[in-house]
């Protein structure tokens, strides 16, 4: 039903009686953010600062903080404890999954001063931590794996400082990324980086 | 013909009464759906066989082969599933959101079943005989699986867990209690146990 009034709401044409409305509902919106049209907000203690959250997104969270961000169209945002992000752009067709069983104690996804481009995918059985990072499009960040006997394997993401993320990168639970770092497209980050530079795994070969 | 059986199963699929939409499907389309299967709204079923028993189809899948045969077993919405010959799985196998399985032509390709599971987004290519064996999992996304042109069959033993993003040939043959690594390429037979993979993490020099 919450979900349903919000989809309502955000189908008003006029932002003012938008945003009014919304904290009449106890979600927290300040003046200067912008919501899109079929927009679902569903959650715990939500606060939307100088923000915008453009048309057909959907997130549904606890603890939700949004400060000086744009989150563009079609991103999906699902069952997170702790959202919070910063400073951020984040592009079209995202999706924020996180895992049914988990998601009420160990998943958190935080944004700090970040970029993400198009259709990434973030799986949240576990946290993320972003900051100061430019991701661009089809990435995959897996928070959950299996090993050889098949017993799951669950593992913060945390990728900090001056990162650059170029398309088509899978990057495996557990992974830390040190400062300074470039990782080209289509590479598998199956560990840790701890020293700057470039990274690759995959190479084309003449025989 | 075609195109009507296409229309009366799109039709039917819109009717909210789960009871009379298998029982209109027996009738009309001589398929044979027990009464504890499941068929969601917006599907296009259009198969000259089919045997559906304890089975679930979700919302919004377009199904066009030659013969299906489903036996405790799930697809999720929006698959696409057409063009090969036959489709046979049991034993709580699940087909999940978004995939595309699909072959080139309607008289050969078949695929089987037996408690193995595709996650979503996998393109499915079925142009020989595709068998997946028990505890058989594609995870992730955008897989592409049983690609290529052969008559050699393609067969997944026991056990074997696929990351995302793979690529498999088709004609490969993987032996029992196998983890494929994400991103990998499998474009040969694997015999022995353990885990596999085929990109490693490399600093390019400056």
């Amino acid at each position: 039903m919450f979900k349903l009034l919000t989809l309502l709401i955000s189908l008003i044409p006029l932002q003012k009686i938008k945003i009014i409305l919304y904290n009449f509902m106890g979600i927290k919106i300040c003046k200067k953010s912008k919501i899109g049209f079929f927009v679902i907000i569903y959650g715990r203690d939500i606060s939307i600062k100088c923000s915008t959250l453009e048309s057909l997104n959907f997130v549904s969270a606890n603890n939700i903080l949004l400060t000086d961000t744009i989150i563009k169209s079609g991103n999906f945002i699902n069952n997170i404890n702790k959202l919070e992000i910063s400073s951020s752009t984040i592009g079209n067709l995202n999706k924020f999954i996180a895992g049914k069983k988990n998601y009420k104690e160990k998943n958190n996804l935080i944004i700090k001063s970040s970029e993400i481009f198009n259709n990434n995918l973030f799986d949240l059985t576990s946290s993320i931590y972003l900051e100061k990072v430019k991701i661009q499009s089809f990435n995959q960040f897996w928070t959950h794996g299996f090993d050889v006997y098949r017993k799951i394997k669950l593992g913060d993401i945390e990728v900090k400082n001056n990162i650059i993320i170029n398309n088509k990168v899978i990057v495996l639970p557990g992974i830390k990324l040190a400062n300074d770092i470039t990782i080209q497209s289509g590479t598998v980050v199956h560990k840790s980086i701890l020293e700057k530079g470039e990274y690759y795994s995959s190479l084309i070969c003449k025989f | 013909m075609q195109i009507l059986k296409i229309i009366i199963s799109l039709i039917i699929s819109l009717i909210p009464h789960n009871f009379l939409k298998v029982k209109l499907l027996n009738f009309f389309l001589s398929y044979k759906i027990d009464t504890k299967s499941k068929i969601g709204f917006f599907n296009i079923i259009c198969i000259n066989k089919v045997f559906l028993q304890n089975g679930e189809i979700g919302n919004f899948n377009y199904i066009n082969i030659q013969e299906m045969n489903l036996l405790d077993t799930k697809i999720s919405n929006f698959n696409r599933i057409y063009n090969f010959n036959i489709f046979e799985t049991k034993n709580f196998s699940l087909v999940g959101s978004f995939n595309i399985i699909f072959g080139k032509n309607k008289q050969i390709g078949v695929l089987k079943m037996n408690k193995a599971q595709f996650t979503t987004s996998h393109i499915i290519e079925v142009n020989n005989e595709f068998f997946l064996d028990e505890d058989v999992v594609f995870g992730g996304i955008n897989s592409i699986i049983n690609s290529g042109k052969t008559l050699k069959k393609t067969k997944i033993s026991k056990n074997v867990y696929f990351g995302s993003s793979i690529f498999l040939a088709a004609g490969s043959s993987i032996c029992e209690k196998v983890l494929v690594g994400s991103g990998s390429t499998i474009h040969k037979d694997i015999i022995a146990s353990g885990l596999y993979t085929s990109n490693t993490l490399k600093k390019s020099i400056l």
